[in-house]
């Protein structure tokens, strides 16, 4: 109905994507202003298996198909759009992914919506509007939408994916499943290749630099490495040791990373290093020399001993 | 296979940017190729050897930067370049859509590629939206194509590595993340000539009439602070603090 | 020995004694068809020479220089006594040897035979005896010089090892076999001529006036025994085995290394050092640098043929030290074999490889190996270590300038291009952003575009963004504060001088930065220019159409300092100076930083490689923008390590070139000497010396 939130649910190998619990999270507090229902539409095989972890929407549109197996950028767009044309929902949301990229231009554009895109929050309250973030994050702009209707494509991190799991028991409804001809047709999907850890791709690095001092020492930055989840990476006088193979290098002549979380250790921060790694969503350091340039790009940093920090942080993680 | 590539001029990410009202503060504001564009001319370039054909190259405006990224294309291997319209403003996606849409219509083309995304798209992809307009299928997030008789291996990457492969029917509009190769160097001495090839056109093109619908009602700078925030104490304070912050960032 | 007064009326000797008229005819025969051969493999090298593009190296000035060189045998001698005075002894023997032969022959065939004049003749009488003298304290020399480099090859030194440092497979050994054959026939030559004139000296019955003979006269009493008939066939016999090993040397010179006696006069007498200082731009942009053989000029095609396989670059080269595919005497023996393959030239031991085919895309990439060109730091090294003129790194750069025109490009490279292409500096940095490094500094620094200046600083990009080299840059501009001079600098008018791009190949590039900056300077007013940055100290002189002095930094300092402009408090201890490239081998300058480490009251020790010798820290010729994590040892680690084998009381490792500051302030980390060596800037030595303010 006009006043109902639409969620576009992202899943992969029967898996919802934390990206759709935020979407359902910010959908759940606009449904609240605008008094609509929150619903959610997953589209493909075995969508009905995934009804049941979709407590946070209100209302669960189910198209389970064999004609729409794995994500398909032509079917499941033109699916999502034939529901936004049936449902007419006031606010329709995406997650600004590789899926949802494909899903929200297309259904902004063929139902002559507006679409807010790189959107950190949206607001219902007077008439549509939301945060954008622009030119990589260096501008935010806040939008007011001119028209009733409109497709927000929302940033990682808008909302807490944890708000959008909860919820009680939605109604479930079948809907259409009539796939017209496409003209793409999904081949596979393929994992990276195994082998050595891709740091490119961890949410956290635990990257050690010059201060461990000595190759017994990475040990003990493995050991705080697995309590984290994180991969371990390094500085290039590490690899050039040949303490850690090339593939965990970061910087100038390695990897450039983004990980969420980038726990620098005892890397003073060369610019050649600094340059591989600057763009990571947080940054902690810790060196013992309070003046290391490290310290000019970490979002937060402590000056002391790291073999103090080390151990210290893997027992509370592990403890 | 003919393949138009769609580049954009976007503020040099380099420069640190000054808010001017609701826009950026453009009067000193250095403008390059959106990094995207630069793989997507990659790889249109890289079918155009496998199979033959033709790369024509598109932008919008008539701004020094925008012929200088012109005749870096042609002087890469693309054959024509256009130039759209005398006198456009800055324009939305929407609006940038539109006039590739009136450029491209009846052009004939296999295969259109421009990058998966720019820094400036607030309203929404240009690749997609151009494609919605053109009424062609379309992939975004692509990382690398083989080119078959009358449609493409596509693989698109979802997320962490993980890829997917689609066959996609010609003609379409994809939108590339990274080209199967770093895009190519082309010399200065090459681009100097290229400016003389005269293989540039200028095509008049009318102001967009359909915008994005919304309206910028702020811009500011993000709130920065200068450094680390430096955490005080011991071993202990320094790791509660930063248990905090793995919570904030949600990997905790 | 008979008496102190010869008598040398009757001196001289009969050249052809006892041969008859057959025997006389057969040897011209074989003396024509000798002298044809060599004149046929002479010409075909002529032809070869002649494939190439035209060069202006014709200059009077240049010739009197290398007269001296040649005649001195001073560029062998340099850093290698022993080798270079045994040469001079063989070279001179040698053309001594030669002119005696040439007396005889306008004596004999032309005075003699040819105008029948034997009344004109002179090689008799007292010419005879000064002519037997001379002859034979030469022919001493020549033979004990031929000894002494026989004996230096044999000790193997590691710069005569012919393994190849790239992975190419390579059957070398003719090189070796052309070595040993070349010493062989002139140290038999040597020898033969003694027995020769022993022979003949006891055949005719020990003439008084043949004492002078020194050589020849004691192997006459040494063969007494063979009696006269005895000594008189061994005479002829000798005489005929010298002169048709003399007559096949003549022949064999074209097609060996022989040749190089003509060559490398050749060489020396057309080369110019500073070609690699001031680099030959690019004539056709539509097709840079030298793709075919035909884009060389005739004086590289001559540098080919000019190599002895010596192996002092192959010694001095810091990307061959450092593990890279590249050795500059590799370079030009491939690039020999490659122009004589494709000019039909054969040398007598055959070919050393297969001869390689240029590519479509030209000779980098085919017959030199993409990495192995850009492995070079553009050091100059080989230039300054090669006693034969042969010039390295412009051949070089020409190469490079095809792949970059192909857009084949090393990655960390091809950042580096765009990023000065866009914002005229290499580190990406938007040129807003270029005079940062002033923020901290507690005054203004004139704008040398808005106020007049007398000096105007072009502070480079790496003095300009790398936070390692901005501190040297804050400290040069406080001591010239100090020191009263009127400076300013370009602000963010200043774009990379463009001195490593242009050696990188990119030559559009360097255009385009040097025509930006140009015009930026014509926009200043100032009197004279200095730089913190010996990169762009050299092609500011040299590649700018401006004609500004320009001064080095560490000049000024010296000025003030030697004006006792400062009032300085002595330091304490050892410190080593390390000679930038492009400051040292390119500009000449080696005094300077030297007076002013020692006006801080430091101790100066040199390192073995100083000076002209000095060993490059491995940035150069856009070295500092490639990755260089494959190098199994870096330059600037190599050379840390041979400062710290001066001793542990040394405690400086003093540095006036930015990229040396960047370099060896990371390798004495990585080599784990940073504790007790402390790598730093003559301007942050000063500053600490510095105790009071100017006396002026």
């Amino acid at each position: 109905m006009a006043n109902d939130i639409l969620v576009f649910v992202e899943h992969l190998n029967g898996d919802i994507t934390d990206a759709t619990y935020e979407l359902l999270a910010t959908a759940r507090s606009l449904a609240a202003q605008t008094g609509g229902s929150v619903d959610a539409a997953v589209i493909g095989t075995g969508a009905s298996a995934l009804a049941d972890d979709l407590g946070g929407a209100d209302r669960i549109l189910v198209a389970d198909t064999d004609a729409l197996g794995a994500f398909n950028p032509q079917g499941h767009a033109e699916m999502f759009a034939s529901l936004v044309e049936t449902r007419q929902p006031a606010i329709t949301l995406v997650p600004y992914t590789s899926v949802g990229m494909d899903i929200g231009n297309h259904v902004a554009a063929t139902s002559g919506q507006p679409l807010v895109s790189y959107c950190l929050s949206v607001d219902a309250g007077d008439g549509l509007s939301g945060t954008c973030q622009l030119y990589s994050g260096k501008v935010q702009a806040d939008v007011q939408v001119e028209a009733d209707r409109a497709v927000f494509a929302m940033l990682a991190g808008a909302a807490s994916a944890d708000d959008g799991r909860s919820g009680g028991a939605a109604v479930i409804e079948n809907v259409d499943t009539a796939v017209p001809d496409l003209a793409i047709t999904f081949i596979g999907t393929a994992e990276p290749e195994a082998g050595d850890v891709d740091i490119t791709t961890e949410d956290i690095l635990v990257a050690i630099g010059r201060g461990i001092e000595s190759e017994d020492n990475i040990e003990e930055a493995q050991a705080l490495a697995d309590a984290l989840g994180a991969a371990l990476a390094a500085s290039r006088p590490i690899i050039d040791q040949g303490w850690l193979p090339k593939t965990r290098q970061v910087g100038k002549s390695g990897l450039s990373v983004k990980p969420k979380v980038y726990l620098a250790l005892g890397i003073s921060g060369a610019p050649e290093h600094l340059e591989g790694m600057r763009d990571s969503s947080t940054i902690i350091a810790v060196n013992s020399d309070p003046q290391a340039p490290i310290f000019g790009v970490a979002h937060y940093g402590w000056a002391g001993d790291l073999f103090d920090f080390i151990p210290e942080l893997t027992d509370r993680l592990e403890g | 296979m003919n393949i138009a590539v769609l580049l954009r001029a976007v503020p040099d990410p380099v420069e640190e940017l000054e808010i001017d009202g609701v826009d950026l503060d453009r009067d000193f504001l250095g403008y390059v190729l959106n990094e995207f564009d630069d793989h997507a001319l990659e790889e249109g370039l890289l079918i155009k050897e496998e199979t033959g054909g033709t790369v024509t190259v598109y932008a919008l405006g008539t701004a020094d930067e925008v012929e200088q990224m012109l005749h870096t294309a042609l002087a890469k291997g693309a054959d024509t370049a256009k130039m759209l319209g005398s006198d456009l403003d800055v324009v939305d996606a929407h609006g940038q859509a539109e006039t590739f849409v009136e450029a491209l219509t009846g052009g004939g083309f296999d295969l259109v590629l421009s990058g998966v995304q720019a820094s400036d798209e607030i309203d929404g992809q240009v690749a997609m939206l151009v494609a919605a307009g053109l009424g062609f299928p379309h992939v975004s997030v692509v990382v690398g194509t083989k080119p078959a008789d009358g449609s493409i291996r596509v693989t698109k990457e979802y997320w962490a590595g993980i890829t997917a492969d689609y066959d996609v029917a010609l003609p379409a509009v994809l939108g590339i993340q990274t080209a199967r190769e770093a895009p190519r160097y082309v010399a200065v001495a090459r681009i100097r000539q290229a400016q003389e090839s005269g293989n540039l056109e200028e095509l008049d093109i009318d102001q967009p009439e359909n915008g994005s619908r919304m309206t910028i009602t702020e811009m500011r700078l993000p709130e920065e602070g200068e450094g680390a925030e430096m955490i005080e104490g011991d071993e202990e304070a320094a790791v509660d603090r930063v248990l905090e912050l793995l919570q904030a960032a949600g990997v905790r | 020995m008979t008496g102190v007064v010869l008598a040398t009326e009757t001196a001289g000797r009969e050249v052809f004694l006892g041969f008859n008229t057959a025997a006389t005819i057969l040897f011209y025969v074989l003396a024509t068809v000798s002298i044809g051969i060599f004149l046929w493999g002479f010409y075909a090298r002529l032809r070869k020479y002649r494939r190439g593009r035209p060069s202006a190296r014709l200059d009077f000035g240049r010739f009197v220089r290398a007269l001296g060189d040649i005649s001195s045998n001073r560029t062998i001698a340099k850093r290698n006594r022993v080798v270079g005075v045994a040469h001079f002894f063989v070279f001179w023997g040698f053309i001594v040897l030669l002119i005696g032969t040439t007396i005889i022959a306008i004596d004999e065939d032309i005075i003699g035979f040819i105008l029948d004049k034997p009344q004109w003749q002179f090689w008799h009488g007292a010419f005879y005896v000064g002519y037997a003298f001379v002859l034979d304290i030469f022919g001493i020399g020549f033979i004990v010089g031929l000894i002494v480099l026989a004996r230096v090859r044999r000790s193997k030194p590691p710069r005569l090892d012919y393994a190849r440092v790239d992975d190419v497979e390579a059957d070398r050994r003719g090189y070796s076999l052309d070595d040993r054959t070349f010493m062989a026939i002139l140290l038999f030559l040597g020898l033969t001529g003694f027995l020769l004139e022993g022979f003949r000296i006891a055949a005719t019955d020990y003439p008084d006036f043949e004492v002078v003979s020194i050589g020849g006269y004691v192997v006459a009493l040494l063969t007494s025994p063979l009696g006269e008939t005895g000594n008189d066939v061994a005479r002829l016999i000798t005489w005929w085995v010298h002169g048709l090993v003399a007559l096949t040397f003549v022949a064999y010179l074209p097609y060996s290394k022989g040749m190089h006696i003509l060559n490398d006069a050749a060489d020396l007498a057309f080369t110019e050092p500073r070609s690699a200082a001031v680099l030959a731009g690019v004539e056709d942009p539509t097709s840079p640098g030298y793709r075919t053989l035909e884009d060389f000029t005739w004086k590289d095609l001559l540098d080919f043929d000019a190599c002895t396989k010596c192996g002092r670059c192959h010694d001095v080269c810091p990307a061959r030290a450092s593990g890279s595919p590249l050795s500059p005497r590799d370079l030009i023996l491939d690039l020999r074999e490659y122009a004589d393959a494709s000019s039909g030239i054969k040398m007598w031991y055959g070919a050393g490889a297969e001869p390689t085919n240029a590519g479509s895309s030209g000779i980098a990439g085919s017959v030199i190996a993409i990495d192995t060109l850009w492995a070079c730091t553009t050091c100059m090294a080989c230039m300054e270590a090669c006693p034969v003129g042969i010039e390295h790194v412009p051949t070089i750069v020409q190469l490079r300038r095809t792949l970059v025109d192909e857009g084949e490009v090393e990655p960390g490279l091809q950042n580096a291009f765009q990023a000065l292409a866009r914002s005229g500096n290499s580190f990406g940095k938007s040129a807003k952003q270029r005079a940062r490094w002033t923020k901290g500094l507690d005054f203004k620094i004139k704008d040398a575009r808005s106020e007049p200046v007398d000096y105007l600083w072009f502070v480079g990009d790496h003095g300009s963004f790398d936070p390692r080299a901005t501190e040297v840059s804050r400290t040069v501009a406080k001591l010239m504060e100090a020191g009263g001079v009127d400076f300013g600098i370009l602000y963010d008018g200043e774009r990379s001088a463009g001195n490593d791009v242009r050696r990188a190949g990119e030559e559009g590039l360097f255009e385009m930065l040097r025509d930006s900056n140009v015009e930026t300077l014509e926009s200043a007013s100032y009197k004279r220019m200095f730089t913190t940055d010996p990169h762009s100290l050299n092609t500011l002189r040299g590649e700018y159409p401006t004609d500004d002095d320009v001064l080095h930094y560490t000049a000024i300092l010296d000025e003030l300092v030697s004006s006792g402009r400062f009032a300085l408090s002595p330091l304490a201890g050892k410190a080593t100076y390390h000679d930038p490239c492009y400051l040292g081998r390119y500009q000449d300058e080696y005094e300077a930083p030297r007076r002013l480490i020692r006006a801080v009251g430091l101790e100066v020790v040199e390192m073995g490689r100083c000076r002209e010798n000095s060993y490059c820290c491995g940035a150069g010729g856009g070295r500092i923008w490639m990755d260089d994590s494959d190098l199994d040892e870096r330059p600037a680690e190599n050379r840390i390590r041979e400062a710290v084998a001066l001793g542990d009381d040394l405690r400086y490792f003093v540095v006036s070139c930015p990229k040396d500051m960047i370099m060896y302030s990371d390798a004495v980390k990585t080599t784990g000497n940073e504790e007790h060596l402390e790598v730093v800037d003559i301007a942050q030595l000063l500053e600490r010396a510095l105790e009071a303010v100017p006396v002026g």
